[in-house]
């Protein structure tokens, strides 16, 4: 099956799903048989991967620790003469995806998670939580 | 006395705590990670190694163990546990114990035969030492610094918490030179070195006697022994 993929591209933005919360558009399911499941196992979705919400989680070691990854990195732009680079950190990026609506109940769990598992407060701070490049916050 | 050992995907020291456990006459008993069942084991061991490949952080993973819901309610509840190395940093994650670990500061794994310090004989695994004991017991870890807040170091520090300094060396940068710490209570430590190394002569850590003569490990679990004796 080929569809003029290119058309839904130009379609972007209208389809991104919203904090608020849609499934994928009304056009999508009807694409795909009429199921209100996106199926990320067709082929075409891996065109269409932008379609589903993604929730990205930012999670940085605090500033005042030692951070021997982003020290490591720093010597290594020292050793190439790169010395405008005067300091490097390096944290970690969680993507989720999420099968249906991204509503509230979803971003509960998603910053509980964020403080339960995927940070260590002692060590580590939860700096952003986006959906879709829109920042939902941090706190709890 | 049936003492467990838990193991969990990427545990490596397993059959060595089990074999300690034995050595120091108790009964070892084999638990597994994803299981809700502590088979009425009277005492825990969290072993070494690298669940889950240290993915997320060292320990993270396995402290969301399904087993660690028993461990948790276990060790509220006074049961003696043990966190050695990677059972350490399971510890940290679940909040049994304060305070966590990062990369050591030197960014490098390091193996060595360590010294340290029994800090406070009163706990479920070090009663057997003499106060202020100074013991030989091999450590080999990447993530083994251990760090906390001001706040908490402060706190550990006057409560008595910190059960191992290291001596001579602070092989990772951990703050204080804190080697091992315990909960409130006394019946929950965390070290990263491996007493399970070293509990029988001639595979153990070297002395100043001779070769592979170390077995400062042995009081560890004679002490977990005499814990649940005396209860």
């Amino acid at each position: 099956m080929r569809v003029a993929l290119p058309a839904l591209v130009t379609m972007t933005p209208p389809m991104r799903a919203r904090v608020s919360g849609h499934r994928a558009p009304n056009f999508t399911r009807q694409l795909f048989g009429g199921s209100s499941r996106l199926e990320l196992s067709h082929p075409l979705m891996k065109s269409l991967e932008y379609l589903v919400p993604k929730i990205v989680v930012e999670v940085m070691p605090k500033a005042e620790l030692l951070d021997p990854q982003g020290k490591a990195v720093a010597a290594s732009l020292t050793r190439l003469g790169k010395s405008q680079f005067t300091g490097v950190r390096i944290g970690k990026r969680f993507e989720l995806t999420v099968d249906g609506a991204v509503d509230d109940a979803v971003l509960a769990e998603v910053r509980q998670l964020a403080e339960d598992m995927f940070s260590n407060s002692v060590i580590e701070d939860v700096v952003e939580i986006t959906v879709d490049g829109a920042t939902v916050g941090v706190s709890l | 006395m049936r003492i467990g050992v838990i193991t969990f995907p990427g545990s490596l020291d397993d059959r060595d705590a089990q074999r300690a456990i034995r050595i120091a006459g108790a009964t070892p008993v084999a638990l597994w990670h994803g299981e809700h069942d502590l088979q009425g084991v009277d005492a825990i061991v969290l072993p070494g190694g690298f669940s889950y490949g240290d993915y997320l952080r060292a320990g993270a993973i396995a402290s969301h163990a399904p087993i660690m819901a028993e461990v948790i309610d276990a060790a509220n509840k006074g049961v003696p546990v043990l966190g050695i190395c990677n059972g350490f940093q399971m510890l940290a994650e679940a909040r049994l114990v304060p305070g966590a670990h990062t990369r050591n500061s030197h960014q490098q794994f390091i193996r060595r035969d360590q010294k340290m310090r029994v800090e406070n004989t009163d706990t479920a695994w070090t009663n057997e030492f003499a106060s202020g004991a100074e013991i030989i017991i091999p450590m080999k870890n990447a993530d083994g610094r251990y760090v906390a807040t001001d706040e908490t170091i402060a706190r550990v520090e006057g409560e008595g918490q910190v059960v191992f300094r290291y001596l001579d060396v602070n092989p990772n940068g951990s703050m204080n030179d804190i080697a091992g710490v315990s909960n409130e209570r006394g019946n929950v430590v965390g070290l990263m070195p491996h007493p399970e190394h070293a509990v029988e002569a001639g595979f153990g850590p070297d002395t100043s006697l001779a070769m592979a003569s170390g077995t400062d490990g042995l009081a560890f679990f004679t002490s977990a022994i005499r814990a649940l004796a005396s209860v």
